[in-house]
């Protein structure tokens, strides 16, 4: 009676639900055993919600016996990023100092969305300490290990969402993307993603990083379920005060239009820089699948990539100060001596940084009057072997770990919205194509994101570890 | 800044922010540093005016 869950969609499971083909409590059992079964050899949960999930599955299966109509979400297994507040469970921001701290009184605004929407919460992710990384290379909690070949990285610092998604352990994940932590993994891993326009979705109850860029965004192993996710996930929180008085403003009945009658371009200069072959030849079959010739450049995105690096330093190593001096010897050592160089750096550079941010945004805002969707590769490279600390890659050596977000930083600088697309390569790793809108404009995202996924180009492959 | 001089700022910053570093500690957040203030040139040195303004403006 059950369909096999990981052989499913979240959309399907939702549809499956609500004609009675399966139950709510089946899919969570079946999600749990696999989690059980195939998490070990990649290391993404660092907590399994097992009376939670069951729960809010028993509940969902009570509502359909008694013909209640069922939510958008209803039965799907997902889990989220272990910076997220989960009622009952300590949020630990991949951190060993959090585990001091009691157990969050309260779910995540998203969180809380999620299950009104019918979601079963299965569990917490592993993430690079404090989301300051691209490699999720955890002292404390372990590497979590890319499933298309389990010798290099998932990515980071949402690591155990994508590989969590990549792998069909859940069909939707949750993440945060400050730098680029939701994009790097996408990529990596092969799998959507989607970081909002800033300020889109609530934070509230998520451990912060960097205030003026911390993002929160969903992963999925297909578009449309990325588009349901994002979907129920929209709406006004008056408790983060940087989310936006927006209504919601739906993807998913408006994405199958497609591509047509947008302006696309290719960016130039910087985004094609430090590519390597892998993912120049990403970007030239998306160009081909949709016939775009144009290139576009952002003028001084190489700055603009500096510029984040300097503030993401500057503000994370304010926000951990006060630990930096008290308890140094239990950071990450990844983390640690970084942040303490971004504590001192002076006033004149940070107050700069923020001033040529204002002057980038307006200019990338004028780029968008003539054009709707940039495009550009998610990160410089497939996923690298796990420990590495240099890549190698378009005629520069350059130091991996902070090199993964070059072609994201210039983008969630200014708070664009991004969906990364998935690519296949015939036997190799894949790699992640970028996406990119104006301001608010998620839906011309999801609308080429569609002309790509119609077109088979861009598609989630199934990793050789899955579920 | 030179690389004596950006050694001698992050021991007496470090100092001034209670940051208690010890040698080794010290050599990899200076080379963090240094990776930090040679990024930042091209952000100082490029050129901005007045109407560049920082802080979120209302306008309307």
């Amino acid at each position: 009676m059950s369909p096999k869950f990981e052989a499913t969609s979240a959309v399907e499971i939702a549809a499956a639900l609500r004609v009675g083909a399966t139950s709510a409590v089946a899919i969570a059992e079946s999600t749990l055993a696999s989690i059980a079964r195939v998490d070990p050899q990649l290391n993404c949960f660092t907590a399994v919600t097992r009376e939670r999930a069951l729960s809010e599955a028993e509940a969902i299966d009570s509502r359909r016996a008694v013909g209640e109509p069922l939510p958008p979400l209803a039965g799907v297994p997902y889990a989220v990023k272990n910076l997220y507040d989960v009622e009952g469970l300590t949020t630990l921001a991949g951190s060993k100092i959090n585990r001091d701290l009691p157990p969050a009184a309260h779910d995540a605004t998203l969180v809380r969305r999620m299950h009104d929407a019918g979601a079963v919460l299965v569990g917490a992710l592993n993430m690079d300490e404090y989301a300051y990384g691209f490699t999720t290379e955890n002292a404390h909690y372990g590497v979590t290990r890319n499933p298309h070949d389990t010798t290099r990285i998932g990515g980071g610092s949402s690591g155990g969402s994508g590989v969590a998604v990549a792998a069909r352990l859940v069909p939707l994940a949750l993440g945060s993307d400050t730098n680029g932590s939701i994009r790097v993994p996408a990529s990596l891993n092969g799998i959507w993603g989607l970081k909002p326009t800033y300020g889109r979705l609530s934070r509230r109850g998520s451990f912060p990083f960097v205030a003026s860029f911390d993002h929160l965004g969903p992963f999925a192993a297909t578009l449309a379920d990325l588009a349901a996710c994002y979907d129920v996930l929209q709406g006004q929180d008056a408790e983060d005060p940087a989310c936006a008085q927006r209504p919601v403003e739906a993807v998913a009945p408006v994405m199958e239009r497609g591509a047509d009658g947008l302006r696309i371009a290719r960016l130039g200069s910087h985004f094609d820089d430090y590519l390597s072959d892998a993912a120049r030849a990403a970007v030239d079959r998306v160009c081909e699948a949709l016939r775009v010739t144009r290139k576009v450049e952002l003028p001084e995105s190489a700055r603009a990539r500096a510029a984040a690096f300097l503030i993401t330093a500057s503000e994370g190593g304010a926000l951990h100060l006060p630990n930096l001096r008290k308890r140094y010897e239990h950071f990450d050592p990844l983390t640690r001596d970084r942040l303490i160089a971004g504590a001192v750096i002076p006033a004149a550079w940070y107050v700069k940084a923020q001033r040529f941010r204002a002057w980038y945004r307006a200019q990338v805002l004028d780029v968008f009057q003539k054009v709707d969707v940039l495009m550009a590769a998610a990160t410089p490279c497939p996923a690298t072997p796990i420990g590495i600390e240099w890549l190698e890659t378009g005629g520069q050596r350059l130091p991996l770990r902070p090199s993964l977000g070059l072609l994201t930083q210039p983008l969630s600088f200014i708070g664009l919205p991004v969906v990364v697309a998935p690519l296949p390569s015939e036997g190799g790793l894949p790699i992640g194509v970028q996406l990119v809108a104006a301001p608010w404009r998620e839906d011309h995202c999801f609308r080429v994101a569609n002309a790509l996924a119609v077109s088979g180009v861009a598609r989630a492959p199934m990793p050789a570890v899955h579920a | 800044m030179d690389s004596a001089e950006l050694s001698a700022y992050v021991d007496t910053a470090c100092k001034a922010q209670g940051l208690v570093l010890a040698p080794d500690q010290r050599a990899r957040v200076i080379e963090h540093f240094t990776r930090i203030a040679t990024m930042t040139e091209a952000v100082v040195e490029f050129p901005l005016g007045p109407e560049d303004e920082q802080a979120p403006v209302f306008r309307a």
